[in-house]
């Protein structure tokens, strides 16, 4: 098993992450030149003590919880941080040119917008670390509220219909799970739990199968079943998913990225903790029908969705819910092959899906604001040969292309599938071909399709200046795209460990315990 | 089981019970200052079920402060200070069904949630620890909070309806005697107050764009 071992350094260590985020958030009220800085600073600060925490959990099995038990630093959580601060560390270099660049961001915004990231750093690192289940609550619902005024930064018409739709949606969703939460709180006192064990992760994980007693079962399964679609909303899944290709295409890119690499992640990672409680009740495959269930449904509707879209960060929205449709049908058809794609795929699709809106980001920066696809039509033609490439990787590393580990994950979600009815693998295989293959078609034919009627290089011509901060941070997302795809043995090797502890949370917890009282 | 004492009983029983009433003239009442008034009433008197139930349970005196705060000072200010901005005074925009039947769906969210909470208390003595009452206005404020949500579009009103559901988490909350830290109590109250904040400056915006806070006209992004 696991074998945890107790290691009080990454306590300290996953209370200095949460210090780098809070003085990077404060410093931004300095002004603009400060708060580039401190953001930078503060983001690469936590991005350096994440690995070491993700070393510590994830190959030497350390365990801690830090700030009175409202924090717990395990597999999961890290594996979750990993995430938050790998996309934070880059988007917060991404900010610098793409923030001067936008006009419409004046230099009175400029400050809110750092503020605003930084606390959506602070408020993601807390949930997928917390500990508490209503804490656990209030980060998500920070990381909304955090993010909905960066989706209406703009303050254009389009841009406050995309945060209102955001906050609304998000905000009834994530309020049923909290409904759910007091549900599940209260079936396991009357299981006879004490309270300061039910109200914690490890605590519920610790006691198991002992929750759901006959006389709390009903009661479980609503909260249980509250806290699934109140989560899956903020992660993006059918029939929920209506806010986030409106925030997606409004947001400006990097926090596009954000949203699209880790916030939709957070949810998803706050879901696995849940499943994985579920199992531990004994109720894991009622919480895995819903996940599932929701899943192939985004699938369908994310994969036909793409067809249709004119919109560069439109299609890259709709191709994220059709990933997460793949995640949330990887968690729900289980086993450790189920569950190892889905851990895969949360960082990966995270980086490569991040990359992609940092390359349209970049297309809109050269060009003016272009996002039309058929005007955008062969970028290597108009000059655009660096956000070219970084668009052609990043679709290479978000659809399932051997062997990078998104083929890896899809491989291993199709042989998941392949044991329950028959629709289920079809319709995880109509998502590769169909999601992904559409998605590829749009890029390279965005790429490389020669303008019909120009004669004689009379197209339109883009040159690609400025933006340093830019395409530095794109080179350096690049570079941990291809270097995860040459390393996937590793990679996988290294996703096992979040995996088993889902899959064994009850035992992960009772050693846990043992160590730590 | 509960510990309360008879007359902290009827006190909380009758303090939620008029939570119901304010309900019903937030969601109902044209004048959107108005409606904001209601609000602080009820707020008020969530702050009083707080500080009833904090004799019996000592942590409950945390919600009540953290309630007074942003409940009952801060998020009504907010919402004012939306409305002054964007020169609103009523609420122009139809609702999507006519007033009576409004009315009476709210009666029916009242008798249907009652019922509900009875049946509940019946299997599940966690929940009802407090009593039915509490338990029966948790659930209607939720239910109402999302009709307001959903029949409304006026955009203060939607706002409006979010605090109300919130109001009704927190009552569940109460409701079985919730125990949660002060750091994360705190972080509850802090998400209400910035959760109405963001929606007020939003409705603002929207009423600075296009001249009213129709939500019903945000088509602009679709597909």
């Amino acid at each position: 098993m696991l074998d945890p071992v107790y290691a009080p350094w990454l306590r300290d260590l996953v209370t200095y992450v949460m210090i780098a985020y809070a003085a990077a958030l404060l410093l931004s009220l300095a002004g603009r030149r400060v708060a580039e800085v401190a953001t930078v600073a503060g983001c690469s600060a936590a991005l350096a003590m994440s690995v070491a925490i993700a070393y510590g959990t994830l190959v030497l099995h350390g365990f801690a919880t830090a700030m009175d038990r409202l924090v717990v630093v395990d597999p999961v959580g890290s594996w979750g941080l990993l995430v938050v601060s790998i996309l934070g560390f880059i988007e917060s270099i991404y900010s610098i040119g793409y923030v001067r660049w936008d006009k419409m961001i004046s230099e009175r915004f400029a400050r809110v917008y750092y503020l605003l990231f930084n606390a959506t750093m602070l408020a993601m690192a807390m949930a997928v670390l917390s500990n508490n289940i209503v804490f656990m609550w209030v980060a998500i619902e920070a990381t909304t509220l955090a993010t909905a005024f960066l989706v209406a930064l703009h303050r254009t018409s389009t841009a406050v219909e995309a945060g209102w739709k955001y906050i609304i949606i998000c905000g009834v969703g994530v309020g049923f799970a909290l409904f759910g939460t007091a549900l599940v709180y209260n079936a396991a006192l009357m299981s006879g739990i004490p309270a300061s064990k039910a109200i914690t992760w490890l605590g519920l994980a610790y006691y198991g199968s002992r929750v759901a007693s006959p006389k709390s079962l009903a009661l479980l399964k609503l909260g249980l079943l509250l806290i699934t679609l109140g989560y899956a909303t903020k992660a993006g899944l059918f029939p929920l998913h209506v806010w986030l290709p409106d925030a997606h295409s409004e947001a400006p890119a990097p926090i596009s990225a954000i949203l699209s690499g880790v916030i939709v992640k957070c949810a998803l990672i706050v879901l696995m903790r849940w499943y994985a409680l579920s199992l531990a009740m004994g109720l894991g495959s009622y919480v895995g029908l819903v996940l599932l269930v929701m899943g192939l449904a985004s699938i369908v509707v994310g994969s036909l969705a793409i067809l249709a879209q004119r919109d560069i960060k439109r299609l890259f929205a709709y191709s994220t819910v059709d990933q997460v449709g793949m995640i949330s049908t990887a968690i729900g058809v289980g086993g450790l092959l189920g569950i190892l794609a889905a851990v895969l795929h949360v960082l990966y699709h995270a980086l490569a899906k991040g990359l992609a809106f940092m390359g349209s980001g970049l297309v809109m920066i050269f060009t003016g604001g272009e996002r039309d696809l058929e005007k955008l039509k062969g970028l290597v033609d108009k000059g655009l040969r660096i956000s070219a490439a970084i668009l052609m990787l990043a679709v290479l590393g978000v659809a399932a292309v051997p062997p990078g580990p998104s083929f890896y994950s899809k491989v291993l979600l199709f042989f998941a599938s392949i044991r329950w009815v028959a629709i289920v693998p079809a319709i995880v295989l109509l998502g590769i071909l169909l999601g992904e293959g559409t998605l590829m078609y749009k890029i390279v034919t965005l790429v490389f399709a020669a303008k019909e009627g120009h004669e004689g290089g009379g197209g339109e011509r883009f040159e690609e200046k400025g933006a340093i901060s830019c395409k530095i941070a794109c080179f350096i997302m690049a570079a941990i795209v291809i270097g995860l795809f040459v390393a996937v043995q590793q990679y996988v090797g290294l996703a096992h460990v979040p995996a088993r502890e889902i899959l064994a949370a009850h035992r992960y917890a009772l050693e846990v315990m043992g160590l730590h009282g | 089981m509960t510990g309360l004492t008879p007359i902290q009983h009827s006190l909380v029983d009758a303090l939620s019970t008029l939570m119901l009433f304010t309900a019903l003239l937030i969601v109902e009442l044209k004048r959107l200052d108005s409606s904001i008034r209601c609000y602080v009433a009820q707020a008020s008197l969530l702050v009083a079920i707080f500080v009833t139930l904090g004799f019996r349970y000592p942590w409950f005196f945390w919600w009540s402060a953290s309630a007074t705060v942003t409940k009952v000072v801060l998020a009504p200010k907010v919402m004012m200070w939306a409305l002054r901005k964007a020169r609103y005074v009523a609420e122009l925009e139809e609702p999507l069904i006519p007033t009576p039947l409004s009315i009476a769906s709210i009666i029916t969210i009242y008798v249907v949630s009652a019922i509900l909470a009875y049946r509940i208390s019946l299997s599940s003595h966690a929940l009802a620890m407090i009593g039915v009452p509490p338990l029966a206005t948790a659930i209607a404020l939720i239910l109402v909070g999302l009709f307001a949500v959903t029949t409304r579009r006026n955009a203060l009103k939607q706002v409006l309806g979010i605090v109300m559901f919130e109001n009704g988490s927190h009552v569940m909350l109460a409701c079985a005697a919730f125990y949660v830290p002060e750091t994360v109590e705190i972080g509850i109250a802090t998400d209400a107050i910035v959760m109405v904040a963001i929606m007020s400056v939003l409705a603002y915006l929207m009423a600075r764009i296009r001249g009213d806070m129709d939500v019903s006209k945000l088509v602009a992004l679709r597909y």
